[in-house]
Order: structure tokens, then sequence, then C-alpha cells
């Protein structure tokens, strides 16, 4: 599966975590971010569903946020990970992993003959 | 500053800034906003509708991200008028009319204006509609509720008020009364 459209209800679950993962590998910036979701194989993300999230996760405290200059260009938004971040991230994570796996347990259930 | 935005860029980014205004989020919050739909674009080259949607989706969203609730429009102008505000405004339209007729009257070079002398009433009404503008300038300055859009790369006011504005803002009136005065010459 290439470039895929996932439905929209399994993204809006899942971004966020995804995103407070990619910025746990170091401070980055939108587009960055965005770039990185499309390789890890969840499609392109729009500014428009990226940055809220971002709003949000700043607002909960589970990222800090820092503009620097750009090379003559309006400058970028790098996003950190704080330390309430790490931890709601390690515990979300392992809570996603376990959930994905009783979904998928249930949806590989051959199903009763009619 | 880079600026990248062409004239519909321009105009979306304004609608985006009305819409979160009228959301109430703070001015801080829509500087960044601003700020991050500047870059966003800047580095892939899109359209601001194309990556962030309609400025009033958009600012719904914002708002949802921040836990906004707006007050209603009606709400904010009742909280936001106040007795002073109401009898300034109705002094200043009385003296501006003043003003015009004892303009007009000078033109048609008419010596009295409802039983007064022109020239006084020309100029107590000059000096009345002065002070109200005065008065209306300093508390737009200085009101403590200004909740300015800060640049958050350089804190520099997003929404300044520029020459542009100054020009209309006492070229119109000032036109109009030019006007009235040519308006009484023509009578002659």
């Amino acid at each position: 599966m290439t470039d895929e459209r996932w439905p929209g209800e399994w993204m809006r679950g899942v971004l966020s975590l995804c995103v407070l993962r990619v910025v746990a590998d170091g401070p980055t910036y939108g587009y960055a971010i965005a770039a990185r979701l499309g390789e890890a194989g969840l499609g392109s993300v729009k500014g428009g569903t990226l940055y809220p999230i971002l709003t949000r996760l700043e607002a909960e405290g589970l990222v800090s946020s820092s503009w620097e200059a750009g090379d003559g260009g309006p400058g970028r938004k790098f996003f950190t990970l704080t330390g309430n971040g790490a931890e709601a991230l390690r515990e979300r994570s392992e809570q996603w992993q376990v959930f994905t796996e009783r979904a998928a347990g249930l949806l590989s259930t051959p199903s009763l003959p009619v | 500053m880079g600026r990248v935005l062409n004239s519909t860029d321009q105009a979306w980014r304004d609608d985006l800034l009305l819409r979160l205004r009228l959301l109430d989020v703070p001015g801080a919050r829509i500087g960044e906003v601003l700020a991050e739909v500047e870059s966003h674009v800047a580095e892939t080259g899109e359209r601001p509708r194309e990556a962030f949607g309609t400025p009033k989706e958009y600012a719904g969203q914002v708002a949802a991200a921040l836990g906004v609730t707006p007050v209603g429009p009606w709400a904010q102008v009742r909280s936001g008028l106040s007795w002073r505000d109401l009898c300034l405004a109705v002094v200043c339209g009385l003296s501006g009319y003043a003003f015009a007729t004892a303009l007009w009257a000078l033109g048609a070079g008419e010596p009295t204006t409802v039983g007064l002398p022109t020239w006084l009433v020309a100029l107590t009404a000059a000096l009345v509609l002065g002070g109200c503008a005065l008065r209306f300038v300093l508390q737009a300055r200085h009101s403590p509720d200004a909740d300015p859009v800060v640049d958050p790369r350089d804190g520099a006011d997003m929404v300044p008020f520029g020459g542009r504005q100054v020009a209309l803002l006492v070229g119109l009136p000032l036109l109009m009364l030019v006007g009235m005065v040519a308006g009484g010459l023509l009578t002659r």
C-alpha cells in the first residue's frame, strides 16, 4: 500500500500520538514533521490538521516551541518534547500497542459461517 | 522578514485574522497562528487555502484546539460599550454637524449661523471635534483591553496602524469639510 489515505477517524485517533513520537526524535518544525509522517506511511498530513494538533500538545504542556530565523525566509517554529511529553508518549504508546493488538486479534478471528 | 503572500493569500490571512478575533483567540496566539501559516506555505510552496482550508474552518479548528469558547457578538458589543463612549459619539456627531454647517455658512459669506456669529460656531465646533478625536485616538492607543496581534518572531505588531489608515481617517473628514466650504462658496 503506497500513498495511503487512511480513514479520517483513525487518523484523528492516532495522529497526535504520532506527532509526539516524531518530536521525541529532537527539536523539529511543522513541515519536517509532516514529511516524517508521510515517510512513515501515514499519508500526507495538511498544515490545517497538523498545527492545531501541535497547538493542543503545547497547551497540554507536552511540547514546547521556539522560533528560529530562516535564511531570508519567514523562520521556523521548532517543537521540543517536554518531560511531561516524554511520560505521556511512553504511556500512550504502550496503551496503543495493547489496543491495536486486541483490535487485530478480534479482526483476525474467522467469521462464523452464515 | 520575507513576505511570501500574494494578494489572494493576503486576503486569506486577513480573513483568518478577523475570524480568530471573532472567536476571542488571544492576540499573541493569533500572531503564532499567522506566523505558522506564513512559515509553512513558504516551506511547502502551497497556497494557504490548500494547506489550511478556508479561514472559517481553520479558525474554528484553532479555537477548538485552544479550548476557547467565544462570547456571542452581542454580549461583546454590550460589554465593550459604556455610557461615556455613547455620549462622546453624540457630542462628536453634533459638533461635526455644527462645524460643517458653519463652514458652509463661511463659504456662502453668511455672518451668522443659528443666531450666533459664524466664526464663533466654527471655532467652537472645531475645538470640540478636535478634542473628541484626540480622546478617541488616546483611548484606542492606551486601552487596557487592547490585545495586539504580536509577531512571535520579532515582537512586531502584525496589524500596524499604518500611514494609509491614518491618511484615510484624517483625509476623508478633511475632504468633506473642504467640500462644505466649496459648497458654500458656490451658492454665492
